[in-house]
């Protein structure tokens, strides 16, 4: 698949009254990893919680051509957006194998089918399906909840901070399986502070400062 | 024997209580707000027993039982006309909105049941027949066991579709982070809405199964929502297992503690007891302590 898969134009969010997100367009294409770099309070959250749906914005978001602006949050996951918070935010009391089939919106055979996916890409959980989320470790959940994203099978995966907290060997680990996933065909939008991360799989990096896009270079001295 | 009897009743008596709070932790968990009218949803049950009897040809062994599928159906989609007219229109508004708008579908409901059926304390008929059983040199009741044994196919049940199946993990996951299920396509207004006809389906049931024994009044919603709030307090916010083991003890101090000293005394010796979790395990014997992320 190729062409854009998820386009963002003029999106604007405020917060309170004041402007968290101002006139931001971005094009991220089918089987391209676009990165949005700032640091913290630049709007990176903002921003993906106003693409999947879950922060009132202004402007518009396309899903692979289809204007999605007006749709619930449930709409968007359905059509093919998915989104990894910052915080992984695993729903602790499910299991692994519960955390991961609870994603899915197919039938019974293809959610097993989703889930040994899943499984071969993040071994790590793999031998682990009965242990409750909130018994693995920072790493873990981060691929559990990565893993959550691709139960959906989405179009675009908007990830919020996928490094933050992780050691550097599991974030490699994290970024090995993200761009596994480009080269599947997904196109994939990642909010981040830690350059060093994303500098390996990002296609395109976008500076974000204040909300806005920006051509200078981030301020360096405040990402890690 | 008489203590066998004694644990029979209050098992049975605790097994009701624990229905009404199921359903009502149901609906709070999804919702994360009170549904004060749950307590006129053991009512209706009740009263949805009384109504459906006329239909049923005299000197059935089982009548009780029969009614069950009935009172279910009746009081599911009350749940569903609850959550569509106390919850839906105002859950964007600040919680006490949906105490205010539950506690006046409450009234209506409870005001239209005397409407129609009157003020005096009614009885439905009784689930497997009147008596006992002779059973190890004991007298059991039958009204006693039957409560048991359908409350435990009942929870069986509920238990089976939350931990088997895709809709039961969907519930678990709105009431541990409902954005969160939200943002992975879940519909939350559908889970809502199948939890009031769910946690009102069971206070339905739990009408039924009191009934007949403790006779059932329009105005009888106000003591049991207040039941069915302490036993989730005493078992622990949220918590399926906890409301379960909380109505149980209600039902210990209503029946074991009063057959061996006074109603009043019993009484006050459960509030006493319903404080000292609050002052030593405020999150209830089931529950999380709270953290908050500074």
């Amino acid at each position: 698949m190729t062409g854009i898969a998820l386009h963002i134009r003029n999106l604007s969010v405020t917060h309170g009254g004041v402007a968290a997100i101002h006139d931001v367009s971005i094009s991220v294409l089918a089987g391209e990893t676009a990165v949005l770099l700032g640091a913290n309070g630049a709007g990176k959250s903002s921003l993906l919680r106003a693409v999947i749906g879950l922060a009132s914005s202004t402007g518009s978001v396309s899903l692979g051509g289809t204007d999605i602006s007006q749709c619930t949050t449930e709409d968007r996951v359905r059509l093919g957006l998915a989104w990894v918070p910052e915080g992984r935010r695993v729903f602790p009391g499910l299991t692994v194998a519960e955390n991961l089939l609870v994603a899915s919106l197919s039938r019974h055979a293809e959610r097993q089918r989703k889930l040994e996916e899943v499984f071969s890409l993040f071994p790590q959980l793999a031998g682990r399906p009965s242990d409750h989320a909130w018994q693995l470790s920072g790493g873990q959940q981060q691929m559990l909840a990565i893993g959550r994203a691709i139960m959906a099978k989405p179009m675009v995966y908007l990830l919020d901070e996928p490094s933050l907290g992780l050691a550097p060997a599991v974030a490699e680990s994290v970024a090995i399986a993200l761009q596994q996933l480009a080269s599947g065909g997904a196109a994939i939008l990642i909010g981040e502070q830690n350059a060093g991360f994303v500098r390996s799989i990002a296609d395109k990096t976008i500076m974000l400062r204040n909300g806005q896009i920006t051509t200078a270079p981030a301020d360096q001295g405040q990402l890690t | 024997m008489l203590l066998t009897q004694i644990a029979l009743n209050a098992l049975a008596l605790g097994s009701a209580y624990a229905l009404v709070a199921i359903g009502f932790v149901l609906v709070l968990n999804a919702t994360t707000a009170v549904n004060f009218a749950h307590g006129e949803g053991v009512v209706a049950g009740g009263f949805a027993a009384v109504a459906l009897a006329i239909l049923l040809p005299p000197d059935i062994p089982i009548p009780g039982l029969l009614l069950l599928p009935g009172v279910l159906l009746v009081t599911a989609l009350l749940g569903l006309a609850i959550g569509a007219l106390a919850y839906l229109p105002i859950r964007k508004r600040p919680p006490i909105s949906v105490f205010v708008s539950t506690i006046a579908v409450g009234i209506i409901i409870a005001n239209g049941l005397n409407a129609t059926f009157g003020a005096a304390p009614r009885t439905a008929p009784p689930l497997i027949g009147v008596g006992t059983i002779e059973f190890l040199g004991a007298s059991l009741s039958r009204q006693s066991l039957a409560i048991i044994g359908i409350t435990a196919v009942l929870m069986s049940g509920l238990a089976m579709v939350l931990q088997r199946t895709q809709l039961g993990r969907q519930f678990r996951a709105c009431a541990q982070d409902p954005e969160m299920a939200r943002a992975l396509g879940i519909r939350l207004t559908r889970i809502t809405m199948i939890s009031f006809a769910l946690g009102t389906a069971f206070a339905g049931a739990a009408g039924l199964l009191l009934a007949h024994q403790f006779f059932i009044s329009p105005s009888d919603g106000g003591t049991l929502i207040l039941k069915a709030y302490i036993a989730v307090v005493i078992g622990g916010w949220g918590s399926l297992r906890g409301a379960a083991a909380g109505a149980m003890l209600i039902a210990f101090f209503e029946v074991g503690v009063a057959t061996f000293s006074s109603q009043p005394l019993a009484e006050g010796l459960l509030y006493i007891a319903v404080l000292l979790v609050l002052f030593f395990r405020p999150q209830g014997l089931f529950g999380e302590p709270q953290q908050v992320r500074v």
